[in-house]
This record gives C-alpha cells, structure tokens and sequence, in this order.
C-alpha cells in the first residue's frame, strides 16, 4: 500500500470534515477544555466580560453573515439583538415558556421581524440598505419606548434568570457554561454554512452581484437567506443578554451598539467567523483595557492629568480602531492567518 | 515573506493579550492602600456625550466631598477610599465595573444610568452592597425590591408636584391648564408620564404634549402649535439646559407671553449658562431642584464646598452639589457604624442610614429621613431663577416646598 505524505484527501468525504487533521482536532478540543475549566477559577469581573463577549460572538457572527459575507451593510443589528431581548422576556414572563423553547423562539420572531425590515430593503444596496436599515434600528427603538402594554417602556422589563429543568443559571459562573456552549454551537454552525452553496453564493453576491445573477444566484433568495440567518443570530445574541441582565430596556440597544457590532465585525475580519470572534474580544475588552491602563497605572504616575483621562479613553478607542482600519483594513483575522501560514513553513522561507 | 510590519502588528497583539489577560487575573485590581480604609466605588459618566455634563460634576462632587472628609481626619480616624470608574453612560461597562468593584471589600456602589441602575441594584442586594445613584426616581425606590438603594434626595417626580403646587399657590383661584414638553427618550418618558399621572390625579386638564429633543436646535413649531392650538397657564418642560434655552427663545419668537404662561423646567436643566444662552428669554423660567445652589453661601454644606475649592479652578454646578450631598449623608451613616463599635460592612451600613431622622445634611437637600419602609430620604425641593444679575448662575425663588 503506497503510503503518502501531507495532507492528501481521495474523495469528497475526506475533504469535509471542518478539523481535518488530528492536530487541529486535539487543538480545538484542548482549547474547549481550557475554556471549560477557565470558569471554574476566573474571578466574577472576568466570567462577567467573557459572557459579555460570548454574546457579542454570537451577535457579530450573525452581522458577518450580513455585512461580510453578503456585503449588505446594515445599522440594524442592535435593535434586532433588543427584539430578540423583548422577546425572550415575554415568552418567559407572560407565556410562562421554559428557556429552552423561548430561546429558539426568540431567534424565529427576531427573524421574521427583520424580514419586514429586510425584504424591501433587499431592493437597495450600500448607503440606501444602511440608511434602510437604520430606520429599522430607529423605528424599534421607537417601539420599544413607546408600546408599554408590551415592552413596559422606559421602565425596563424584568425577566427571570435562565433555567433548564429546574436548574437555575442565577451565577455568572453558571451562565458562563450556557454562554460558551451556544458560542461554540454558533461557531459551528457558522462555519458550515459557511463552508455550503449558501455560503458560497452569499460571497459571490458581495462580490460581484451582477455575475452572480447571470450565473443563476437568486440575488432576492440568498440575500433573504443572508437576512435571516444574521437576524436569527441576533435574536439568540439577544435573548441570553435578557436573561443575564435580568432587565431589558430600550436604554440597553441604542443606534451605538449597531455601530460597535460594526466595529467588531471589520476589526475582526469582514467575511469570517474568526474575525467575528476576535473583533469581539477586542470591542469588549478594549475599553476595560484602557481603563485599566489610564485609571490605574497612569494615575499614579501623572496624578494631575487624571481629570482627562476618560475623555483620552474615548480619543484613544477611536484612534486604535482608525489604525487598525489603516494597517490591517482585512482584520485581526489577518493577521491570525497569515502568521499560521508563516509557521506552516517555519523556519523555511519557501 | 515574513514582513517587518507584521512583526510590529504581531507584537501589538501579543501586548494586548498580555493586558488582557492581566484583566482577567486580576493583575490589575489595585486592594485597599491600607486594610483600616472604607472602600467607596463608583461609576459615573465622565465621558459620552450623553450625560457627561451631570455625570463627571456627580462624580467629582462625591470624590471631593471624601477626599475633604480625610482631611479632617476622615471616618474616626479611618480614610475613606473613592475608587472611580467611567462608565461612559454604557450598561455593560457599568456593571462590569460593579463586578471589578465588588470583587474588593466595597461598602457601597454609586450608580449612574438609570439602565444600569436598574440592573445593579438587585445586584447590590444580594452582595449587600449600600447602593446610591445620581439618578432619583421613583420607580428605584421601592425597598422590598432594592431593600439597599438609598435616593438621598426628593425624586425626580417629587420635584414636579412641588412646581405644581408653587403654581397652583401662585395663581389660587384661576382655572389651570397644562402643558409639557419632553424628549421622547427614556427620560422624557418617565418624567412625562409622572406629571400626567398627577395632573390627572388633581384634575388639572393636559392642553398639549410636544416633544422636543434635548439636542433640538428649533423648537418654532412646537411653540407655533402651543400657541394656536391650546392655551396653557403653564408649560412643563423636562428638558436639559440647551434644548430649554431653545424652547424659551422660540417660545419668545412666536409671541407667547412667558410672563403670563409659567414655563418650569427640573434639575437637568439646572445650568450656571443659562442667562448666555437664553438671553432675556429665560428670564422668567422657574427651575426647581432637590438641592441648595452653591449661591446659598450662609448653608453649613455649601461653606464646605467653597472652602473645599479655594484656589482651585472649578466649574459650580447643581451636580456637583448633589453628588456632595450623597457622599455626606454616606459619611454620615459611617461614623454611626464606627461609633456603635460594629464593622464597617454594607448590611451595618444600611441599618446605620436607617436611623438617620432629620439629618439636616449641611442645608444641601432638606432634613434626611430614612426607615426600613422608606428609602427616599428627603422631600424638599427648591426653586430658582437663572441670575440676570451676575449673568451666571441662579437666584434662588423659594425655600424647601413639600409636595404633598
């Protein structure tokens, strides 16, 4: 039996596995191991920003699908997150619905939701679609302000804490677990749509749509497709938010979370899961990173200058993302790729 | 080709895991500077443009008071610790700096957005955590559901039934109509809805609801509308200090006689600019407040305040007040913690405000009453003009009125 050296695939079959080597598999499993026994001594602060970030995860995977894999920019995703919020604490407080069917339900009416939004939408695209779909984000947030016999208003709905048969995620150590395994079945799901004809045909639409249609991508069917998938994230994004807030008002899903959603999205990589995945991290993490720098550190070394630090903190988040946009405008994930590719040769140059 | 920008870019990133990770471990929390300190936190907003303008004199307000307060010799001797974090008006940055904070042995939290608030103070409960806020109302006040949030001062709705009891005095006798504007947010809704309630309660008919944005620059067609369509004797307005300046001055325009239509307007709209930005059209705008203006140099707190900041550049501000104001009733509550002998903890905290019965708390708010039952604390609110005198500023109207 001849026996062959690399990574060599005979059939189709071989070839769709998403670990495809034994080392990238024991990669994935050592870092799902590492991330399950991180909540068992991480501070609550911590498990607080990683459950913040498994959201934001979610949330921006969905955006990906939209904006980086479609091309369809949109400033709606924070109100769709708020719908899928609302969403989620009326099914469990007003028709009593276990976490586990709200959940799922909350993703479908966030979706059919953005559907009414999206479906004319579909007509336009670039500044048109964001303009459209900012006035969906405006339009909700109306909504969520103004309809109180369904949303209480500006007085905040409370919502009780996430439970699965009789199990209460009232901790954020408990809720850290439910956050990763939806994170992790996000991920999952993302990369294999992305990795279908689905996929395929929402790349081919944003980059070059013209084409696409001439070779037979139904522009009207996949952007749809496109909608519905990144709204249906969104609702799920949304719905865990509710449930560990323990509160949703229209104060938490202003226009400016559209914009950090945005923001994720393009540091972390237009068109790419990783990149949803990094762009989070860094959107969540940078401000306590700052804080952290100016409030604590510099402080003390330049005591006098502490009445401008939190507005040096806004300037310097601003700037970090501007130079992210100038020297790396394909991402964190970029970067991730190409230092991958650079060891897969190490130490030869070619 | 591995390429020297990469090399850099790599290197940032690496720096940035680095302090992230420093976060997560708690590299960077900084413990108590002596294990004898009574630790203070706090957000505020410092920084977006949202609510900084209340928010940063809140917060330095509150900083001010204890850094005084350690200057005298702080709590019996023990140094009271005011940790600050800016939560630029973001829920999720304010109460990821409740979880930093709670981390470290904290006897009290100071929120600032209401969003937020509403979420810590279940929180602080179950840490037993003091909890206070820069924002006071009603609906954070009930004790059986945030048995620790403490409102120091008259609430929010508190202030509009002692404006409409001021009117109701003022023109006993003739028949009332009202009407309001606010901003159609959160804040313009909660504020519209208290007034409607109790102008309902009292049977004072509403002739007109406008909204007005707090960042409208023209309010002409709303005050055209008020004019031809309804006929107030007063005019409500929960606004901020630039949109009311608007208001007056395009109520002014369209020919509505200020003089015989009352325009009120709350403590948001407390500014030391307004005469600069209304001009005469202010002139006849009543402000009211839960708190004593730093003009009132005669009251024990507002001594306290100037003397603080002596030779200091400083911008006077209503917040600033209110944020000295917490603090003081906060100290006040710590020495009758230490002086009973007992340890300096959150629940001992709570019990020790609980006794507090006129407080008169330095003429800042009026007499400070607390109960297990009740958690606001005072019931007085004061009137002002803006003070065309000094072209800054505010005179004062009123003394303390107790709406019923």
């Amino acid at each position: 039996m001849p026996e062959f050296c690399g990574d060599i695939r005979e059939n189709y079959f071989q070839d769709e596995p998403i670990f495809k080597t034994r080392s990238i598999r024991f990669c994935v499993i050592t870092l799902v191991v590492i991330l399950g026994l991180l909540g068992t001594f991480l501070s609550e602060y911590s498990l607080y920003l990683l459950v913040i970030i498994g959201i934001a995860v979610i949330g921006a995977i969905g955006l990906n699908f939209i904006t980086g894999f479609t091309g369809m920019i949109s400033l709606g995703h924070g109100a769709f997150i708020g719908v899928g919020a609302y969403s989620a604490a009326i099914l469990t407080d007003r028709l009593g619905l276990p976490f586990i069917i709200s959940l799922p339900l909350s993703g479908l009416i966030t979706c059919c939701i953005g559907m009414i939004f999206g479906l004319p939408s579909l007509r336009v695209k670039g500044l048109y679609l964001l303009i459209a779909t900012m006035a969906a984000q405006l339009i909700i947030n109306f909504l969520m302000l103004n309809w109180r016999s369904l949303t209480m208003g500006a007085y905040g709905y409370a919502i009780p804490p996430a439970s699965i048969l009789g199990f209460v995620f009232d901790s954020d150590q408990k809720y850290y677990y439910l956050v990763l395994i939806f994170v992790l079945l996000s991920v999952l799901a993302g990369t294999n749509i992305r990795r279908s004809r689905y996929g395929r045909a929402f790349v081919s639409i944003r980059d070059h749509d013209i084409a696409a249609d001439l070779v037979g991508v139904s522009l009207l069917k996949y952007k749809t497709i496109a909608f519905a998938i990144g709204t249906f994230y969104a609702g799920i994004a949304g719905a865990l938010l509710a449930h560990h807030s323990g509160v949703v008002s229209p104060e938490h899903f202003p226009l400016s979370l559209s914009i950090e959603y945005l923001a994720m999205i393009i540091v972390g990589g237009l068109g790419s899961i990783m990149g949803s995945i990094y762009g989070a991290i860094f959107i969540v993490l940078l401000p306590e990173f700052l804080q952290l720098l100016l409030d604590e550190y510099m402080v003390e070394l330049i005591p006098t200058a502490a009445a401008f630090f939190p507005q040096v903190n806004q300037i310097l988040f601003g700037c970090i993302i501007i130079l992210f946009l100038i020297f790396e405008p394909h991402g964190l994930a970029e970067i991730h790729r190409r230092v991958k590719n650079y060891f897969k040769l190490w130490p030869f140059p070619y | 080709m591995f390429d020297r920008l990469l090399i850099v870019k790599v290197a940032v990133v690496f720096l940035m895991v680095l302090t992230f990770t420093s976060i997560f471990f708690g590299l960077g929390d900084r413990a108590a500077a002596s294990e004898n300190d009574i630790l203070i936190a706090q957000v505020g907003d410092l920084s977006a443009p949202a609510t900084s303008w209340a928010g940063e004199p809140f917060a330095y307000g509150v900083r001010d008071y204890f850094t005084y307060l350690n200057s005298k010799g702080g709590v019996s001797g023990r140094k009271v610790r005011h940790l600050l974090s800016d939560g630029a008006y973001s829920i999720p940055r304010e109460t990821a700096a409740f979880k930093k904070f709670s981390m470290q042995n904290i006897v009290v939290f100071i929120d600032w957005a209401t969003g937020a608030a509403l979420q810590i103070a279940p929180m602080c409960a179950e840490k037993k955590i003091v909890n206070f806020g820069g924002a006071p109302l009603e609906i954070l006040s009930d004790p059986t559901k945030y048995p620790y949030r403490f409102i120091h001062s008259a609430t929010y709705e508190q202030c509009w039934r002692a404006i409409i009891a001021y009117q109701l005095q003022k023109k006993q006798g003739e028949k009332q109509a009202a009407a309001l504007t606010y901003p159609d947010s959160g804040f313009g809704r909660v504020n519209a809805d208290a007034i409607r309630a109790y102008l309902t309660k009292i049977n004072i008919p509403i002739v007109d609801e406008e909204i007005v944005d707090f960042k409208a620059l023209d309010a002409t067609p709303q005050m055209l509308k008020m004019k031809i369509r309804s006929n107030p004797t007063f005019v409500l307005n929960a606004q901020v200090q630039p949109s009311i300046s608007v208001i007056m001055r395009d109520a002014e325009k369209v020919g509505i006689n200020t003089e015989k239509i009352q325009f009120y307007a709350p403590l948001n709209a407390l500014g030391m600019d307004l005469p600069k930005l209304g001009g005469s059209s202010v002139k006849n705008l009543i402000l009211s407040s839960p708190f004593s203006d730093v003009s009132e140099s005669d009251l024990a707190g507002i001594k306290e305040i100037v003397e603080f900041n002596a030779g200091k550049k400083w911008e006077p501000s209503v917040w600033y007040v209110h944020g000295w104001a917490a603090a003081r009733v906060i100290a006040e509550g710590l020495h009758r913690v230490v002086q009973k002998g007992e340890k300096v903890t959150g629940e001992n905290l709570k019990k020790a405000l609980e006794t507090l019965n006129d407080f008169e708390n330095g003429g800042l708010t009026s007499p400070i009453t607390f109960s297990s039952s009740n958690h606001i604390g005072a019931y007085g609110v004061k009137l002002f003009r803006p003070d065309f005198n000094k072209m800054k500023g505010l005179e004062k109207l009123s003394g303390w009125i107790f709406p019923k």
